[in-house]
């Protein structure tokens, strides 16, 4: 199963120019616990996503209060770079959207 | 001095000049608020705006904003408190002044208000430099020296400090009278723990109030970024409830809040410590309202502010050409690698880093480049997006003019059509002058023994009869 089968909202944003932050608020408690006990999203797994070195990644939390997760990582390349393209990263979810949850 | 049994604060938009709701304004008065607050800083527009001056929000939207929100206060007997401009700087600041007076004099308001600048002066932190204070960059990243150091300080253009709430906080002490506060950078929550700090809450629930508080109905459902948000201060929890009836609080998105634009979901960094809401409570009182209690604050060794500063990296040039020939999309990852080595020659004699160039491709990877899964698509249409920087407005125009000639002429193999590859959507299309680009070149932490020491503070008379008290507050 895709991950966007499993949660209500998946978006991205910067958090400063620097860091970009990934937030996945899932349908129902089951399909929270699914995706965290699944252990696949992992900061080697993101990184493998974006194409970064696992250091990058700043953390990947699971909040049962909000049955949410969140990603962090630092930018491969800052808003503020000629190479940007996405000022506000508000498209870097789009990875995420392929991500098979077991 | 918990003299207030219960403070009342209405959040009036998640940003000023993104539209204050009229209506929940004037509902918001019947909760009888003690302050109207609302945040109008951001670095999230880029760099742009510290460097040039000029405001994020149109100049109308900042000044229709301002009027509605000094107008309830007015109305209401009660202080706004507003950080104004986008970037914050001196020009920004005189920008809200100035639209404020005039607003002040078409209504016949004589305003009291206190003045903040954010603006920090270089040679201050070049003193600071010499003394020894050692100002650590607040990212990992290479660009930025690890402690800021004289050279990167004299080659910014402009640098702001985010205010704290303890600047605020002593505004209010030492004029309780003021009909208002404007500043420039400030920290968003600590606009909205200000008077909470000033009323003796504890820093833990007026820091967790102002995160929740800081973006209006943000924190509501359905949320709005130009809708309200009206809390209740108490002596160990805060309640948060949105004016218009169309929305309301839950603790989930109370709670979610939090997470916006937040690279840790529980634990953020402020000037002085660490709020930490792993341990917070949201209960859902009435259907639409929610109740949070047990934030913890963790004391930092040092108080320190965010520095931020830009430096100008040139002027940039950009050119649009849309493709729908197949035969050039099929070859188009070659062809631009043909432009690149043409712009590389052709250009040579600028000398070495000179200028950036860069193609993105839209409809292929133009938007993640790299981390594009669909690397291998063959769409039916593309936008090419050519960008120049360089050091004068000319150069980089003709950077870019080279390339879309080069890029609508190229022989590529297999080319029928040998009359022009690209469709070019208006005119001027070869080269269009976007102007001067900024880059951040200061993110650093500013340790200060006195929360206040380099912003000046002034109280000023708009509007009525014109005069100024200048001096630190």
């Amino acid at each position: 199963m895709k991950l966007p089968e499993l949660a209500r909202v998946i978006r991205s944003k910067n958090a400063s120019p620097f860091l970009t932050t990934i937030d996945i608020i899932f349908n129902d408690e089951g399909a929270f616990t699914r995706v965290r006990d699944a252990g696949v999203l992992t900061p080697e797994r993101v990184a493998e996503l974006y194409g970064i070195a696992p250091d990058q990644v700043l953390g990947v939390w699971f909040v049962e209060t909000c049955l949410a997760a969140k990603v962090s990582f630092i930018k491969p390349v800052p808003s503020d770079a000629f190479e940007s393209a996405d000022l506000y990263g508000a498209q870097q979810h789009v990875p995420m959207l392929d991500l098979d949850i077991p | 001095m918990a003299e207030a049994h219960e403070l009342r604060i209405y959040s009036a938009t998640s940003f000023l000049g993104h539209g204050v709701d009229a209506n929940s304004l004037r509902k918001a008065l019947e909760f009888q608020p003690h302050a109207i607050v609302a945040q109008g800083t951001t670095t999230d527009a880029g760099p742009s705006y510290l460097g040039s001056g000029k405001p994020v929000m149109a100049r109308q939207a900042l000044q229709r904003d301002l009027e509605l929100i000094v107008a309830a206060a007015q109305e209401a007997g009660v202080p706004f408190i507003c950080s104004v401009g986008g970037a914050g700087a001196k020009p920004h600041v005189e920008l809200a002044l100035e639209l404020l007076e005039e607003t002040a004099r078409r209504h016949g308001w004589s305003l009291t208000i206190g003045v903040v600048w954010s603006d920090v002066d270089p040679q201050y932190l070049l003193d600071r430099l010499q003394a020894g204070v050692v100002m650590p960059r607040l990212v990992p990243v290479d660009r930025f020296p690890e402690r800021l150091d004289a050279e990167t300080v004299k080659a910014s253009t402009r640098i702001v400090a985010q205010v704290g709430p303890e600047v605020l906080v002593r505004l209010l002490e030492e004029h309780p009278d003021l009909d208002g506060i404007i500043t420039g950078r400030a920290l968003d929550i600590g606009l909205y723990a200000a008077l909470p700090l000033r009323h003796g809450f504890p820093r833990a629930l007026s820091m967790h109030f102002g995160k929740v508080m800081e973006d209006g109905a943000l924190a509501a459902d359905p949320g709005s970024g130009n809708d309200g948000l009206m809390g209740f201060l108490r002596q160990d929890h805060f309640e948060v409830v949105p004016v218009s009836e169309e929305r309301r609080c839950t603790p989930a998105s109370v709670a979610l809040h939090a997470f916006y634009e937040r690279p840790d979901p529980t634990r953020e960094a402020n000037p002085g410590g660490v709020l930490d809401v792993a341990s917070a409570r949201y209960e859902q009182v009435t259907e639409r309202s929610v109740r949070v209690s047990g934030a913890r604050w963790i004391e930092a060794d040092e108080y320190r502010v965010k520095l931020e500063g830009v430096r100008k990296a040139g002027y940039r040039s950009i050119s649009i050409g849309g493709v729908r020939d197949p035969r050039f999309i099929a070859a188009s990852d070659q062809i631009v690698q043909d432009c690149y080595a043409a712009v590389r020659e052709y250009f040579a004699f600028l000398g070495e880093g000179a200028y950036h160039f860069t193609i993105r491709t839209y409809g292929k990877n133009g938007v993640l480049g790299p981390s594009e899964p669909l690397a291998g698509a063959q769409p039916h249409e593309i936008c090419l997006l050519l960008e120049a920087v360089s050091r004068d407005q000319e150069t980089a125009d003709s950077i870019c003019s080279f390339a879309s000639s080069f890029l609508s002429h190229h022989g590529f193999p297999g080319r029928l059509s040998t009359a022009g590859n690209l469709a070019i959507p208006f005119s001027p299309g070869r080269a269009i002058s976007a102007g001067e680009v900024y880059q951040w070149s200061i993110w650093h932490g500013l340790p200060l023994e006195d929360p206040g020491e380099p912003f000046r503070v002034e109280v000023r008379q708009i509007g009525g009869h014109a005069g100024r008290e200048e001096g630190k507050a």
